[in-house]
């Protein structure tokens, strides 16, 4: 994967995005995140065409436009990007192995109807293709309105053996408090919510390491 | 008399098991006896057995004690061995595509079209059955899984997001390797199949068939609608060989490989220009070495081996539909343009137009096997779908050295399966059905379904004749095993659906982000690479050339231009501003990053009147 084209001021460093946002509608998240880690790169995922090219141009003009005159740290705005991709059919194209330290799954689509569930963004299988791409220790933020999409994830993230819940109290303290509160109001959907008096849930998980099953040969994952 | 043609052939120390259409039959594998068929059963089950329409998968335990089979109507059903007893019949959720049995014969894993890999207790418990059905809904471990429901209790081992096509579990089980539609190739353990080790990316299509050699456990060798053999270290990171079939698959009177290179060679070099096919889309991830390695590897075979495109024309009835092959042509072509160093990267669409009139054909491998045979080397077999040829090449013994030629064996009739036995020798089925190429008198060799091949120097060879006929097993596979069969059973037999059901639609003229892009007239390009090489921003995500659309830009597009034209000229406003202040702060032209930032330097200094140090 190429990403000189997406981050061309970080090219000589070799970085991949450790911030991925699945189904970023109109980039609202990561363009609040982007000046609060500027030395990380992050990467937004919609499959809306036209959508993603809005994001894109708004990146742009957001590069030209808010210039700062300091060398010393990175210009704004260049290492957030877009792609206009399928993220529950080519993740793992995306991003190696282990090398996201978080993911975000801001209002999904609820597939209301039963025989739809399975298209829902968190599932049983597709579960362990972001298992994969986020690291150990690394934290999957979900949060919807859809009181029954909040229970689906908890419960398939909880079930899955592979994420542990972790409570937003302990994030805040571990000093993840701006990223949480761009979660909760930074995106369209997020403002929607807010002037229709919605509620919010948020439900956040952590990767951790597998739990080591007696008598398996460990040999192989010694070679990574 | 219409027959059924033979799909599945399972050769055991003593037993060997034969999947014909519908009906399984158990031959003694020394004296070619038949021992028991179902095709001899009573009225109401062949009736039922009819009814679940051809056996689509199949698979034999280690020890040959049972066969698991599943047919049109998704039931998996487990037969024992010895008497074709029916033990057990259950409904999987959906069509199933692979069918395997664990060394300890316990357990079944069957992959489906849905995605995933379930797997089974071979023996089914009934007790447990009924307690299980219970409280299948709600918060219960059981609600979790709602969404893939299993109605046989089946455990969920992984899932892809598209059609699986084919999956492996390693020789120590440890690992079970899957591939699906999407290309993607992935390795996960087993059984807790959510933990994913890692995944051998690099496929342009859909991947097919997958193969792990007893005699290089740590090897993966791969292969799908790229004209490609790929071979992997799954272990490991996965560094690729890649190997380039040479064939003409598909039906040819001219056995010789060598010729046809030649001829294939001329061909395509007269197709002049063509464009980059796809092989630098960045989608597939080889590392470092692999990845020098690999062009490096297909610059040198380029001279010796080509993929046909040349379909045979109106005799060849098997190809059925047939799609564009365009990505290939223009990978091919990458070749041959790379070993003569013209460079010119055109756009895919160009090539895809010009390949367009070329004939189209579809490639889809149907199985890899490996021979290690005594003497003469290690092997790799490979069958295709639809295609009269069985195929095989030298197993690599290293990475570093180039990948083989692949040659091939032209039995004039198309090879539905085949199996590696004993001593090196290959049976292999084919469809006798369909007419034959060549218009050779029909003598005894071709109206037999199944062929034995044996390996002679280092190639395939067939066994004729008089050797043939001591293998009592081969005889009567050919004659007392063939089971009657009508037209409409043949029809629904359908034995070459994968080459169009598999192949996705890639059709550029649907590609969404391209029509995007024609939208925007010349004018508003231009604007955009200007403003890359100025300002230094490519746009996120790249944009494709293409030609102009016909039909004028859509409100929405002109909006857009019209914003990006302003966003432009602010920059360009910019610039001037910094021409004005100082030539000496742009003269440095270490690169374009540097130039930007020391063009914002001084527009600081300048237009905002900030008091930023230089």
């Amino acid at each position: 994967m190429d990403w000189s084209s997406h981050y061309p001021a970080f090219v000589s460093t070799g970085k991949t995005p450790e911030f991925a946002d699945v189904g970023c509608g109109f980039g609202g998240l990561l363009i609040a995140l982007a000046p609060m880690f500027p030395d990380t790169l992050m990467l937004g995922m919609e499959i809306r065409v036209q959508v993603s090219q809005y994001v894109q141009d708004r990146i742009i003009a957001l590069r030209t436009t808010s210039a700062i005159s300091n060398a010393a740290s990175p210009e704004p705005y260049q290492n957030v990007s877009i792609v206009r991709a399928n993220a529950m059919k080519f993740m793992p194209n995306y991003f190696p192995k282990h090398s996201l330290s978080s993911l975000f799954f801001l209002f999904p689509d609820p597939h209301f109807k039963a025989r739809k569930h399975k298209a829902r963004i968190i599932s049983p299988t597709l579960l362990a293709e972001y298992a994969y791409v986020l690291r150990p220790g690394g934290i999957v933020y979900t949060i919807t309105d859809v009181h029954d999409l909040h229970e689906w994830m908890k419960s398939h993230l909880a079930a899955f053996p592979l994420f542990e819940p972790v409570a937003e109290e302990d994030l805040r303290a571990q000093g993840k408090g701006p990223i949480i509160d761009a979660v909760y109001s930074s995106t369209e959907e997020g403002k929607k919510v807010e002037r229709n008096n919605g509620q919010k849930w948020l439900a956040c998980f952590m990767r951790i390491e597998p739990l080591r099953i007696l008598g398996r040969l460990n040999t192989h994952l010694h070679q990574e | 008399m219409s027959v059924f043609p033979h799909s599945r052939l399972f050769l055991g120390p003593s037993k060997s098991v034969l999947i014909s259409g519908p009906h399984i039959q158990v031959l003694d594998t020394h004296t070619g006896n038949l021992l028991h068929s179902t095709a001899t059963l009573d009225g109401l089950e062949t009736a039922k057995l009819l009814k679940s329409g051809p056996v689509r998968c199949s698979t034999v335990d280690r020890g040959f004690t049972y066969v698991v089979t599943s047919g049109e109507d998704k039931k998996l059903k487990v037969w024992e061995v010895d008497g074709l007893k029916l033990l057990s019949e259950r409904e999987l959720p959906k069509k199933p595509t692979e069918i395997r049995v664990t060394q300890d014969g316990q357990t079944i894993v069957v992959s489906d079209k849905f995605g995933d890999i379930f797997s089974y207790p071979l023996h089914l418990d009934p007790s447990l059955e009924r307690t299980e059905s219970e409280g299948n809904t709600g918060t219960t471990k059981r609600g979790t899984l709602a969404s893939h429901e299993n109605p046989s209790n089946g455990t969920l081992i992984l899932g892809h997001t598209s059609l699986l096509t084919s999956f492996v579990l390693t020789s120590d089980e440890q690992f079970v390797i899957s591939a699906d539609r999407d290309e993607h190739v992935r390795v996960s353990w087993f059984p807790q199949g959510y933990v994913i080790e890692r995944y051998c990316l690099g496929h342009e299509k859909f991947v097919s068939a997958i193969h792990v050699p007893s005699f290089a456990p740590s090897q993966l060798v791969t292969g799908g609608g790229d004209p490609v053999l790929k071979l992997w270290d799954w272990m490991s990171e996965p560094f690729i060989v890649v190997k380039a079939p040479i064939s003409r698959y598909g039906r040819s009177d001219d056995d010789d490989g060598d010729d046809g290179e030649q001829e294939k060679v001329e061909k395509i070099g007269r197709r002049g220009r063509k464009g980059r096919g796809k092989k630098a889309k960045g989608k597939g991830k080889n590392e470092g070495v692999g990845e020098e390695a690999m062009q490096e590897q297909e610059q040198g075979e380029a001279g010796q081996s080509m993929v046909s495109a040349e379909g045979e024309g109106t005799e060849d009835v098997v190809m059925g539909d047939v799609e564009s092959e365009a990505q290939v042509e223009s990978e091919r072509v990458t070749q041959v343009q790379a070993e003569a160093q013209e460079a010119e990267a055109t756009t895919v669409e160009g090539a895809l137009g010009e390949a367009a009139e070329k004939d189209k054909l579809v490639f889809a491998l149907r199985r890899i096997d490996s021979a290690d045979v005594h003497g003469q080397g290690q092997f790799l077999v490979f069958s295709a779908v639809g295609a009269t040829a069985l195929f095989f090449c030298v197993f690599p013994s290293s990475p570093q050295t180039k990948p083989p030629v692949v040659q091939s064996l032209d039995l004039k009739k198309p090879v539905l399966d085949f199996t590696v036995g004993a001593g090196g020798h290959i049976w292999v089925l084919v469809d006798d059905e369909r007419p034959s190429t060549s218009e050779r008198p029909t003598g005894e060799s071709d109206e037999r379904a199944v062929r034995l091949v044996s390996w002679l120097d280092g190639k395939l060879v067939e066994v004729h004749g008089a050797e043939s006929k001591t293998f009592s097993l081969l005889t009567s596979l050919n004659t007392t095993c063939v089971l009657p069969a009508t037209a409409s059973d043949l029809k629904t037999l359908d034995l070459y659906s994968a080459l169009s059901s598999l192949p996705k639609n890639v059709d550029p003229e649907h590609d969404p982000m391209r029509r995007e892009n024609q939208n925007q007239n010349l004018d508003a390009f231009e604007i955009e690479s200007v403003a890359s090489s100025r300002a230094g921003t490519p746009i996120p995500g790249g944009s494709k050339k293409g030609k102009a659309k016909s039909g004028g830009p859509t409100q929405r597009e002109l909006a857009r231009m019209k914003n990006k034209k302003a966003v432009l000229a602010k920059m360009q406003e910019q610039e001037q501003a910094k021409m004005k202040v100082g030539d000496g702060a742009g003269a440095e032209l270490g690169g374009v990053t540097d130039e930007e930032r020391e063009n914002k330097k001084a527009r600081a200094a300048d237009s905002e009147g900030s008091v930023q140090a230089l």
